[in-house]
């Protein structure tokens, strides 16, 4: 191979490792998914439960809160691969805190707006306790700010539709030390 | 008076005689060095680790590496770390045996739960004990992430213990991937650091 086609092809290979790194992470997951957690929202409407099954068959219940702000309803997960092999409803916006390569991160605080500027929903960084923010947002055209502990504000433009769950990953580029 | 043949018998049994000296010598030598300074079988290496020796450095010892693969995901009673940390805090160990966990995750395992129960034993004859059980990761992931892992692991190991009947007043610190006590960034550190340690409060 000449020298240019076999820089090509290592830039090439680097990026997609960069690309499919955040699956990579959660690779786990696949092998957990045959045991994976029967997730419930509450009659409440206030909580969701995950069912875990140990391999004794002994259930272990697990309570996640949905907070509301209006008619918004959002709830944040992805603690351990536990969390991350559950299946969970399908709302539309699904937002992934990334530090460095790979590294999770939680404790984001997210303000959501909508084109003309309007504040959707600001999301205080204790209500995301994991990687993973999960938002009940109305079909539209959304500005989604977000800020890392002691990191700087991301910002990430998205149109949503009630017909699928669109997945944002927001990625800073250092692991927190 | 020796005839040349027993003069060269004589002379081969010298040299012998001398070579078995100096090879006893080095042999002694030897088994010196090996008992001092490398442990030669797992419970010494778990005794030195659990010890007051830092454990940096230790996984270079090949019989450690060893003693640590593959990597168990629950041991009882292993190193009790902070309480070098917590030098003149009122909390101390009392006995109480670690919980392990897998890379990632919060859930026991069936091991976890067996040194819960045994745990548990100790609690039950001190009903009025306050517990503390303090959530750890390995050094892998975010600050923040470990923060609230480490915290799982705890509040779980808290909810089996429940589970045991245990109702000693408790609280549940997470450290995070803070306080680690084995530095070596492997695996056969990364498991030491993945845990649940339970202490007993002794009083203020």
């Amino acid at each position: 191979m000449k020298q240019p086609t076999m820089l090509r092809v290592v830039v090439s290979i680097t990026a997609c490792l960069v690309l499919v790194s955040p699956y990579v992470f959660a690779a786990g997951d696949q092998e957990l998914s045959k045991t994976a957690p029967i997730v419930r929202i509450m009659q409440s409407g206030d909580s969701l439960e995950l069912v875990f099954h140990e391999d004794s068959g002994t259930p272990i219940k697990e309570t996640i809160p949905i907070h509301r702000v209006g008619s918004v309803r959002y709830f944040s997960a992805g603690i351990g691969l536990e969390e991350r092999s559950a299946h969970y409803p399908a709302f539309p916006l699904k937002l992934v805190f990334v530090a460095g390569p790979k590294a999770y991160l939680s404790q984001v605080s997210v303000t959501i707006t909508d084109r003309q500027g309007k504040v959707h929903l600001q999301i205080p960084p204790k209500q995301v306790t994991g990687p993973w923010l999960f938002v009940d947002l109305p079909p539209g055209n959304y500005d989604i700010s977000a800020e890392g502990p002691g990191k700087a504000s991301i910002k990430e433009h998205v149109t949503l539709s009630a017909k699928e769950t669109k997945t944002i990953y927001l990625r800073w580029k250092e692991e927190t030390a | 008076m020796m005839n040349q043949g027993q003069r060269v018998i004589s002379m081969a049994a010298m040299v012998g005689l001398l070579g078995a000296l100096v090879l006893a010598g080095c042999s002694t030598k030897n088994v010196a060095v090996t008992t001092a300074d490398n442990p030669t079988t797992p419970g010494q290496a778990e005794t030195k680790a659990a010890g007051n020796a830092p454990l940096k450095g230790f996984s270079k010892n090949p019989v450690e590496e060893q003693v640590t693969q593959p990597a168990p995901m629950v041991m009882a009673k292993a190193e009790q770390p902070t309480s070098q940390v917590r030098k003149g805090s009122e909390v101390a160990s009392q006995k109480l045996a670690d919980i392990y966990f897998a890379f990632d995750r919060w859930g026991l395992s069936s091991d976890g739960k067996k040194y819960l129960v045994e745990d548990a034993e100790t609690l039950k004859q001190h009903p009025e004990a306050k517990l503390v059980i303090e959530g750890y990761c390995d050094e892998r992931g975010s600050h923040e992430y470990n923060l609230v892992l480490g915290e799982k692991r705890a509040q779980e190991a808290t909810r089996y213990l429940e589970t045991l009947g245990i109702k000693n007043p408790l609280k549940v610190i997470s450290y995070g991937k803070e306080r680690q006590v084995c530095t070596e960034q492997d695996e056969s550190c990364y498991w030491k650091n993945r845990r649940a340690h339970l202490l007993i409060e002794t009083g203020k």
